[in-house]
């Protein structure tokens, strides 16, 4: 009889209870085939199942060897034979002949259903022992006086008595034989809330959930009190099932990250569920005390759940990050908080590796992966997003000048250390949280080593390496199934603290970085001065240059033929390159380099404005910058700067011809035309002087300023990040004032020129 | 049968018990128990309908109801759920002890009877009925305010000491969510707002009028906490440093607070965020220099000790509105138009803007037309300039605003007609006098004397109103807000309250609130209007006897403790010459 306890069989007459891990062996393969060239997850399931042996053997020799003997205390039995104490797992194992041997031997002897020369008495003794609740109350056994007058106090046996069918029928008492002491389903019931199967509660594929078998009885316990707890227990455990089914299906990136999340967390959730079982040894502990274990894990459930539901929407990767901090922000102040926010540090950090991966391989060789940049989480706050965005704009339009980029490229990379942070302390120490992506192979500094050739092919390899193939070896840290709330750093200050501050720094720093290049490079301030000595004739040599010009050109005209409508090609040619050149000296003598001119071009040509049509000269000149300078340097602002130079051509042009008209007519008879003319000259010079002195210089105050602090030492970090984003708008605003203002003084002076005419 | 009774207490289902009425009972067929065995069974197992009743309630729970208190009943939900967790690993215990036999537990006989379980869960049957008198009481309320009264009064109420601890042990744990979703909200502007400032103050959603408080809270903290919030979410665009800085230290803050919160401890802490708040944001923004020149310009434009603003004001006034009467014709409809353009370029003739620097364009001229809002402020108050009654305001924008409330900007606008006026009664009066040739000449006799005395009166209490009160008070402020400065203990709570009671000495000084003084003053003003219009012959004219009733307004004051006794004593000396 010793040899049947001791071994992994147990009879009950017609019932056979497989208590060893063999009968987990088929759930195991199948777990094992879905996670196939997945070898690392394999492992860790066996490491798993390991545990799983050493209790399940453990806990046979303690059923079968103590239990037993303590419960025949009314048989009055001989105690068990002295072998059975000393049988270890060890030995059990190391002598696994011997013991298949003796079950052989056992079987033959008792079970006999299969074996037909088993004796009958054999059977009702063994039946006797067995059917003794060994476990609970078993101790009332040994007095054989009753203390208490109650029934309900007696011993689970004669509780038995109460037991009854669904229509309060009595149970025949002990005639069934399905009525089994706890202890012996014991382990099939524990092994449920971790998903395994048994052949007490068979897995049906067809429906996913356990089965409970209809016609088991425990002793000491009503059937829906029995069922209720199974019930319990086999909901988490299909739970478990099923996430180790679905989430070992996922392919993409964050996904990967969030099944492993969850794989990995049902194996600690069985590591510490075997740890349990074998810390409070089998008799220490009931159905209560697995129950409250098992509600420990409830956030975990509640995670998998929630996770379960959602992978049925079939989520895709961006959007599964949002998903999980929705769920992590619904969790708050409740205990589901701390596993939520594990979960979502677990499954972001990857991407916000390959996030600061992608900027500074971005910053370094100039690729650019946009879609990452596009598709950012929801969580980011929307005016950084906008503000990354722009980042990589303008890292593109840096790029194009190959030399300046590549003198420059380690300026841009800044480190983006974002990722959430678990508690307070882990807030902006970005080492406390482990490295837990192998990135040695693909980190930056190897990256340098193999020195890309800026090969569009050799990007692409490096853009899939960067894509983090998931690697099973990747060991989760061990997870905080319950802690209290408040150790957990809220979501809120997450955001703000561990998202927001980094990106802003980091663009801040890159923006600095690229303003520090426009003028070092690019010679911002040198083009400016130039922009606003020849479109803005802030210049006044320029400006007398082309007064004087205007003038030579009206007195050659009125030379020639004063009526001359059209221009001829020689005259125009002429202005137009003695302009250029006067256009040309400026340009020189504000140092701007040969380099830089190659990113500027210059047109000077004729204008194919309609309200020019009429007035000569019909010149446009215009400029158009490439790369870099067009983050300060707009289409918008340099169009301005073009048509501001058109009208104050005309508006000079004018007032030399309201000059001419007073000066060439006969002095001595002064009409009211002259007179007219003369006091249209006057105030046409003078707006003209307050627009070009003081109004221009106001309106480009603001411009100027900006870019003054920007790049001035003492400036606060922080006020100014929102003003570097705008220099270009900014730009863009005070050229466009001064284009309007110039274009009112241009319609003025056109209705006076329209009523001299009409005089 | 003992197992199955701890089963059903631990919340599991059992064949030989049924609910009826919500109460769990056992089966009327098992039938061999004595009545006594099944009484006791019958009372061990009103635990587990409790425990049900709880628990139905957890899971009945419903997260989308829009409630005002909903966080705190969630906190209620987590409480509860934390008292089963516990009450489970009780009976978790008492299970093992029956298992292991512990001898402290079954004791040598190694026996355990109904009685032993029915003592031992005594303490659980009460900590129950209380939890579900708690959750009754409370799933009544629907606002914060009358969740934290509610908590407040069943703690008054009772005399239970287990109770009293069990409600204490509630309201630290609404306090720490009221606290946690407090940060929440002083930070972020998402949902609506006037839904969470619900949280801060009762029922109402007006914070003024609100007297149905938060037991914790006053007017005080919660218009403190509504200025932190603002400039908060102001930080939130610019200074992600500060701000991000700031949060680590509010919770920090809100984790350290010890619970219960009482009135005390949450002024205390709103005063340490304002401070934060103050040193990281606020004086970036509004450095100190600006604020002190905020004070200068106060003083001189706003309380008229520059004697020119107000000439220089009426001069530009005639001018623009005589360029703009040329161009347009309708005289109503341009006066809102030429009145910002008065008030800058008598701004820029005056070079404020070097002066004050930023400062000036706080202000804003208006004229009063809306009689109604004339007949809501003082009817009696009022500045006539060139014909026409303005009014100069203040118009701080954040966070100059944190400096002085909207009462405070009323008071100097209404200062600044009351000085006004007095300053160009004097003027006018001065005026007749320089005319006084042309007047005889005309064969025009004014009452001279009268008008002598009036405005040596007038000049008196000028010079009182400048000299002695505005220039002393304002110097001290300025003072000590640089003795601030430069001790590095600037916070904008004490700028503020330093510049309130400056304020509020000032307008007490001034008068402010004796009626019967300002409508003497006013019948002053009056009489003047008549003169230079038309003769006023010396019978006739009122003068003499309004001033001798101002005076006597002001002797009035000479015992009122509550003036500056000395100044007041020597005006009134001044004024018995």
């Amino acid at each position: 009889m010793d040899g049947i306890m001791k071994n992994d069989l147990l009879w009950f007459g017609n019932h056979v209870f497989d208590l060893t891990p063999n009968s987990f062996d088929s759930d195991f393969v199948e777990q094992l085939s879905k996670f196939e060239g997945k070898e690392g997850l394999k492992r860790k399931l066996f490491d798993s199942s390991e545990y799983f042996q050493n209790f399940s053997f453990q806990v046979n020799d303690d059923l079968l060897g103590k239990d037993v003997i303590l419960d025949i205390s009314n048989q009055q039995l001989t105690p068990a034979v002295p072998g059975c104490e000393t049988s270890s797992n060890s030995k059990l194992i190391s002598a696994s002949k011997e013991i298949t041997s003796e079950r052989k031997r056992a079987k033959s002897s008792v079970s006999p259903s299969y074996l037909t020369d088993s004796s009958p008495s054999d059977l009702s003794v063994e039946n006797k022992v067995l059917l003794t609740c060994p476990s609970w109350d078993g101790e009332n056994f040994k007095n054989l006086e009753a203390r208490s007058p109650f029934i309900s106090e007696a011993p689970s046996r004669v509780y038995d008595y109460f037991l009854h069918n669904q229509d309060w029928s009595p149970k025949p008492l002990f005639s069934a034989l399905q009525v089994y002491p706890l202890a012996t389903i014991f382990n099939c019931v524990a092994g449920l809330p971790q998903g395994f199967e048994s052949t007490v509660f068979p897995w049906n594929k067809t429906s996913s959930t356990f089965e409970l078998d209809p016609t088991i009885s425990v002793s000491g316990m009503s059937d829906e009190c029995f069922a209720s707890i199974v019930q319990k227990f086999s909901a988490i455990g299909g739970l478990i099932k099923k996430a180790l089914n679905e989430f070992s299906l996922y392919k993409t990136n964050i996904s990967f990250y969030l099944s492993n999340f969850i794989v990995n967390g049902v194996l600690q959730y069985r590591k510490e569920f075997q740890r349990w079982l074998r810390l409070y040894e089998f008799r220490r502990f009931g159905l209560i005390g697995l129950s409250n274990f098992v509600n420990s894990f409830s956030s975990f459930f509640e995670l998998i759940s929630h996770f379960l539901i959602k992978s049925a929407q079939n989520l895709k990767g961006d959007s599964l990050l949002d998903f999980l901090f929705d769920y992590a922000r619904s969790c708050q102040n409740t205990i589901s908080y701390p596993i939520a926010l594990q979960c979502l540090i677990y499954c972001s950090n990857p991407y916000f590796k390959r996030l600061e991966l992608a900027l500074k391989v971005s910053c370094a060789y100039g690729h650019i992966d946009s879609s990452l940049f596009l598709s950012l989480p929801r969580f980011f706050p929307s005016e950084l997003c906008v503000s990354i965005e722009q980042c990589i704009q303008f890292l593109s339009l840096i790029r194009e000048q190959k030399e300046i980029f590549n003198k420059n490229n380690k300026e841009f990379i800044n480190p983006l250390n974002i990722r959430f942070a678990y508690s307070f302390n882990d807030i902006n120490q970005a080492c406390v949280i482990e490295e837990r992506c192998n990135f040695s192979s693909l980190s930056f500094g190897n990256l340098e080593q193999t020195s890309v050739n800026n090969d569009s092919e050799e990007f692409e390899t490096l853009l899939a390496k960067m894509n983090m193939t998931p690697d099973f070896n990747d060991n989760l840290l061990q997870l905080k199934f319950t802690d209290d709330v408040r150790n957990v750093c809220p979501l809120n200050l997450n955001v703000c603290c561990c998202i927001a501050e980094p990106i802003q720094s980091f663009i801040l720093s890159f923006l600095r970085s690229t303003y520090k290049v426009l003028k070092n490079d690019f010679q911002v301030f040198d083009l400016l001065n130039f922009f606003h000595s020849t479109f803005l004739f802030q210049n006044y040599e320029f400006s007398d240059n082309v007064i004087s010009l205007l003038k030579s050109r009206r007195l050659d005209k009125s030379d020639r033929n004063e009526l001359a409508e059209d221009l001829n090609s020689d005259d125009r040619y002429n202005f137009i390159s003695r302009l250029k050149k006067f256009i040309f000296m400026e340009k020189e003598k504000n140092g701007l380099s040969r380099s830089l001119s190659k990113s500027i071009t210059f047109t000077l040509d004729s204008a194919s404005v309609s309200e020019f049509e009429d007035v000569y000269p019909d010149l446009q000149f215009q400029c158009q910058v490439i790369g870099a300078l067009r983050i300060l340097f707009t289409d918008n602002s340099l169009n301005y700067y073009s048509k501001t130079f058109s009208y104050v051509l005309h508006l000079f042009q004018a007032q030399s011809d309201f000059e001419s008209s007073v000066e060439l007519k006969d002095r001595s008879i002064v009409t009211k035309t002259t007179i007219m003319s003369w006091s249209k000259y006057q105030g046409t010079k003078e707006s003209l002087f307050q627009f070009l002195s003081i109004y221009i210089p106001e309106c480009m105050l603001p411009f100027t300023k900006l870019l003054k602090s920007i790049y001035s030492p003492d400036c606060p970090t922080n006020i100014q990040n929102s003003a570097i984003k705008n220099a270009a708008s900014v730009h863009e605003q005070c050229t466009k004032a001064i284009y309007q203002k110039v274009k009112e003084l241009f319609d003025t002076m056109k209705l006076w020129e329209s009523s001299i005419k009409v005089s | 049968m003992l197992h199955e009774i701890i089963l059903l207490l631990a919340g599991n289902t059992s064949g030989l018990f049924i609910e009826k009425n919500g109460q769990i009972l056992l089966h009327p067929s098992v039938q061999p128990l004595h009545p006594g065995e099944r009484e006791l069974i019958n009372d061990i197992v009103s635990l587990a309908s409790k425990r049900k009743r709880i628990e139905r309630y957890i899971e009945i729970f419903d997260e989308d109801l829009i409630q005002q208190n909903q966080f705190l009943l969630k906190a209620l939900r987590l409480l509860l759920s934390k008292k089963l967790f516990l009450y489970d690993e009780s009976l978790a215990n008492l299970e093992r002890m029956i298992i292991s036999s512990d001898p402290y537990f079954v004791g040598s006989g190694k026996f355990v009877s109904l009685a032993q379980l029915e003592a031992h869960l005594a303490d659980w049957k009460e900590t129950l009925s209380s939890l579900l008198v708690l959750q009754g009481n409370i799933s009544q309320c629907l606002s914060v305010a009358s969740t934290f009264q509610k908590l407040h009064n069943m703690y008054m109420g009772s005399t239970h000491l287990n109770f009293k601890k069990l409600v204490l042990e509630c309201e630290c744990a609404f306090q720490k969510t009221w606290l946690d979703e407090l940060v929440q909200y002083l930070v972020n502007d998402s949902g609506d707002d006037s839904f969470k400032c619900s949280f801060l103050c009762g029922d109402t959603k007006d914070f003024v009028s609100c007297s149905n408080n938060v037991p914790f809270l006053t007017q005080d903290i919660v218009n403190c906490l509504v200025s932190i919030r603002t400039c908060m979410l102001n930080a939130k665009k610019c200074f992600t440093d500060a701000f991000c800085e700031i949060l680590r230290c509010f919770y920090r803050l809100v984790y350290e607070m010890p619970l219960p919160l009482t009135k005390s401890s949450v002024t205390k802490l709103a005063d340490e965020m304002f401070t934060l708040v103050s040193e990281k944001i606020i004086f970036q923004l509004a450095s100190f220099h600006q604020i002190f020149d905020l004070v200068k310009m106060l003083e001189m434009v706003m309380l008229l000790e520059n004697v020119e603003f107000l000439p220089t004001l009426s001069e530009m006034f005639r001018d623009v509105r005589g360029e703009y009467c040329s161009s347009n014709d309708v005289q109503g409809v341009v006066i809102d138009d030429i009145l910002p353009v008065v008030l800058r370029k008598t701004i820029s003739l005056l070079d404020l803007a070097t002066e004050y620097g930023e400062c000036v364009s706080f202000l804003k001229l208006v004229s009063i037309f809306d009689e109604e809002d004339e007949m809501i402020r003082s009817e009696n108050r009022k500045i006539d300039v060139e014909g026409l009654n303005m009014q100069l305001l203040l118009c701080l924008k954040w966070p100059f605003n944190l400096f002085m409330d909207k009462n405070a900007l009323n008071v100097y606008s209404d200062l600044w007609i009351l000085l006004g006026s007095l300053h160009l009664s004097i003027t006018k009066i001065k005026s007749l006098f320089y005319e006084r040739k042309e007047y005889t000449a005309k064969g025009i006799s004014q009452p001279w004397t009268q008008l002598w005395v009036t405005l040596w009166f007038l000049s008196s209490l000028q010079y009182y109103a400048y000299e002695c009160v505005i220039k002393p008070s304002y110097c001290k402020l300025r003072e000590s807000l640089t003795e601030l400065y430069r001790t590095q203990k600037l916070r904008m709570q004490d700028c503020s309250q330093l510049h309130a009671l400056t304020l509020t000495y000032a307008k007490k000084m001034l008068f402010f609130y004796d009626d019967d003084l300002h409508i003497s003053l006013n019948s002053i003003y009056h009489e003047l209007s008549l003169f230079r219009s038309q003769e006023v012959s010396k019978v006739d004219c009122q003068l003499a006897a309004h001033v001798s009733h101002s005076i006597e307004c002001i002797r009035q004051k000479e015992n009122d403790p509550s003036y500056d006794r000395e100044i007041i004593n020597a005006l009134i000396v001044q004024l018995n010459l």
